[in-house]
């Protein structure tokens, strides 16, 4: 039984979406009326309001939109850090993989958003301090800086997962063609442990794009402080966080099924 | 006449488009032992997974020991009590000893005392040679042993019929003796065998029956003796002579 | 102006860190036994081939874990008044010495949802990466679905993603931080205290990072003592037992 109806929505995809939406919809709607019946979704999101919390205000990058900023510039600072931090660590020369590990485990055991709270109350400090500058961070800087710090720890778990999972053969192969190490590496070990971890990193992006949320704390004016803004004036919690919550939803969905789609793609490319 | 203990009737089966079965009528008397081979991608192995229900098909009917497949009310985990299966790759349970494999099916199920259980279990472990291997888990056996085991866990459950699904293709050359052994003093002692496999000496020594499947087909069904020394169609020639050729 | 260390002021908020530390122990302690066997729930649910129960068992998952958990924390707390719709938190809170109930289990109950989705993940990855024989050879023996998965399959699926369902519950030790953002006095929150009162953030933060460390590794600790000694034993491939 259940077999057919699985085989019966493979092949009408489009009214299993509807069938989907239907039921959320329904859902949705009965826990409202259960939980909070005095919602009041039309007069607590107004235009200007939504438009505030997707795109912040007039002068300057805010909301849904920074958020994405956010995410991406700090995807790529610690894509390059991970790397660069698991190869390190891979590598076994002690000189280098001693103080990456350190570094590793060091932010990968720290709670993101005390990471958060740190480089910015703690930075102008440290800098005062080791090298007598006078710095002040902006809380974007700060936001940028902690991303990177605790995401590279992450990306650099991955990075030196993605290179141990190279099979030995592989190096053994390369090695009796008359290659050294460093031709080795580069050509042979490091584009395919790439591709391996690219679900891996397409999964710690949505992650990422999720922990945005965090730097509400030091006052980036994303996508989830500028909620609590208008529901600090308005005091429409319910409608307000439903509403960010379904965007969040939407967003980090619709991210993560475009990694699955780019996840097949790649391992079609591989067994081709 | 002994009855039909399995009786296919124009079972039809399809994997989404791919036609696997085509209108396969297929049966079994009680005692009887019958050898099923055919190229690979014919339909054998759909054909006897069928039988215990572990595939469904799309049209026909299959009745084993009186009850219809198809009929909710056949109670199936009754009935695969009467229908034991020795698999391609052995599948006992990695996390349990040996005895712990062959006694977790009449304790779970039929609810045997642990004490009977382990007797049993011992019995059928010196019927298939392995008796010191009681404690050992999977993983420390050879195949052929791990093989012997799933034949005795199967015993166990004290089935009508053994559905064997090419218990030794799996195994190294040198194994496949001992495994083979078994299986031929389980044809002395009126089970019921289906067996699915390349092995043709065994046939020739204990079947009663080979069938020949191709494409999803019943082509041909004889004696031992009728098919191998004549083969009425080319299909079933043309894989005897490959059979022999490779052995 | 240089900075003055100062770890004194630890021994006098000595409290403040073990208040903190308790709140956080609470939080994980009961979140991760939550979290453990809803996930297991919403795991089979997953892989059951009812269509209503599979079907129900994704939306849980791609709900509670798409959606930040400061805002699964904020909506929980700031849209109702749990102690007034389920009076009995109340009478739990006390048992457990927590005063503030609503901030409590606001982020307790996000905190469960949030992680439970990662268990149900890893349960559900666990049963169908293993092979389909062990199911099959357990259906030839006369097992039902339910003894099928209680004896041979569900053992093996949770043995295999022990270490990363402990890595879930590493992360709940962490993510317990954000309850602070909801006026839970959790270790976190008390780095701030105490910043707050002494300008000793630094050594605040470093007594911290301690105990979060010591907690996450005592989790760690905890789950493969169960391995050892809870879970089936399995043949690692020289033929020792793991």
């Amino acid at each position: 039984m259940n077999e057919k109806i699985t085989l019966y929505f493979a092949k009408h995809k489009i009214l299993f979406i509807l069938l989907n939406l239907t039921y959320i919809i329904v859902l949705a709607k009965a826990f409202q009326m259960i939980a909070y019946p005095s919602a009041d979704f039309s007069s607590a999101l107004t235009f200007d309001r939504i438009h505030f919390m997707l795109f912040g205000l007039e002068d300057e990058i805010g909301g849904l939109m920074l958020t994405f900023y956010l995410a991406f510039v700090a995807i790529i600072l610690s894509f390059i850090g991970g790397s660069l931090l698991g190869i390190a660590r891979w590598s076994g020369i002690k000189i280098i993989s001693i103080p990456a590990t350190m570094f590793i485990e060091l932010f990968r055991a720290l709670p993101h958003i005390m990471v958060i709270f740190w480089v910015f109350f703690a930075l102008p400090i440290f800098f005062g301090v080791f090298f007598g500058v006078k710095v002040t961070s902006s809380a974007l800087t700060s936001a940028i800086i902690a991303f990177t710090l605790f995401e590279s720890a992450h990306i650099a778990e991955i990075v030196r997962a993605g290179l141990n999972s190279i099979p030995k053969g592989q190096f053994e192969a390369a090695k009796t063609l008359g290659m050294n190490s460093w031709q080795v590496f580069i050509h042979i070990i490091l584009p395919q442990a790439y591709r391996r971890m690219i679900p891996s990193i397409l999964s710690q992006f949505v992650s990422l794009f999720k922990d945005t949320s965090l730097v509400y704390v030091i006052g980036v004016v994303e996508f989830f402080r500028a909620a609590t803004i208008i529901n600090n004036r308005i005091y429409m919690s319910f409608e307000i966080l439903s509403f960010i919550a379904i965007v969040y939803f939407l967003c980090a969905f619709t991210l993560s099924k475009i990694a699955t789609q780019l996840e097949k793609k790649v391992e079609k490319q591989l067994n081709s | 006449m002994s009855q039909n203990i399995i009786e296919m009737i124009n079972v039809d089966k399809y994997y989404d488009t791919f036609h696997a079965l085509k209108d396969v009528n297929f049966s079994v008397k009680k005692g009887e032992i019958v050898v099923v081979c055919g190229p690979s991608g014919s339909g054998k192995s759909t054909m006897i997974r069928c039988i215990n229900k572990l595939e469904d098909f799309n049209s026909g009917d299959l009745i084993v020991d009186g009850k219809n497949l198809k009929d909710k009310s056949t109670n199936i985990n009754k009935l695969r009590q009467q229908t034991g299966m020795v698999f391609q790759h052995f599948n006992l349970f990695p996390h349990k000893t040996i005895l712990e494999n062959i006694t977790i099916g009449p304790i779970q199920v039929k609810k045997m005392a642990k004490e009977d259980a382990d007797k049993l279990g011992m019995e059928l472990l010196e019927k298939v040679k392995i008796p010191h291997q009681a404690s050992k888990y999977p993983g420390e056996l050879s195949g052929g042993q791990q093989q012997r085991v799933a034949i005795a866990r199967t015993l166990a459950m004290e089935p009508d019929v053994i559905l064997f699904d090419e218990p030794t293709s799996a195994l190294d050359p040198e194994m496949i003796g001992e495994v083979l052994d078994v299986m031929k003093s389980l044809a002395d002692e009126n089970y019921t065998i289906v067996c699915v496999t390349h092995e043709m000496g065994f046939a020739k020594e204990v079947a009663n029956r080979i069938v020949f499947m191709a494409d999803g087909m019943i082509l041909e069904e004889n004696t031992p003796e009728s098919f191998f020394e004549n083969p009425k169609t080319e299909r079933a020639q043309q894989f005897l002579s490959e059979i022999i050729n490779h052995s | 102006m240089a900075y003055e260390f100062d770890w004194t002021v630890l021994i006098t908020y000595k409290q403040l860190l073990i208040d903190g530390f308790m709140m956080t122990l609470k939080l994980s302690i009961i979140g991760i036994f939550f979290s453990f066997f809803i996930g297991i729930f919403v795991g089979l649910a997953r892989v059951s081939n009812n269509f209503f129960l599979s079907l129900s068992g994704t939306y849980y998952v791609e709900f509670f874990r798409n959606i930040p958990l400061i805002v699964q924390m904020f909506f929980i707390y700031f849209s109702f008044t749990l102690t007034d719709a389920f009076p009995f938190l109340e009478t739990f809170g006390n048992a457990i010495g927590v005063e503030h109930h609503n901030e409590f289990f606001s982020a307790l109950i996000a905190l469960i949802t949030y992680t439970s989705t990662y268990v149900a993940e890893a349960i559900r990855a666990g049963i169908q990466s293993l092979p389909k024989g062990q199911m099959e050879a357990a259906k030839t023996i006369g097992m039902n679905y339910v003894q099928a998965m209680y004896h041979v399959v569900f053992p093996q699926a949770l043995k295999m993603v022990w270490g990363p369902i402990t890595s879930q519950f590493l992360n709940l030790i962490k993510n317990s931080s954000l309850a602070m953002t909801i006026g839970v006095a959790e270790l976190t929150f008390q780095t701030q205290e105490i910043d707050s009162l002494t300008f000793r953030g630094f050594e605040a933060a470093t007594a911290v990072t301690i105990l979060y460390l010591f907690l996450t590794l005592a989790t760690a600790y905890t789950m493969s003592l169960i391995n050892r000694y809870a879970l089936i034993k399995t043949q690692n491939n020289s033929g020792g037992t793991v």
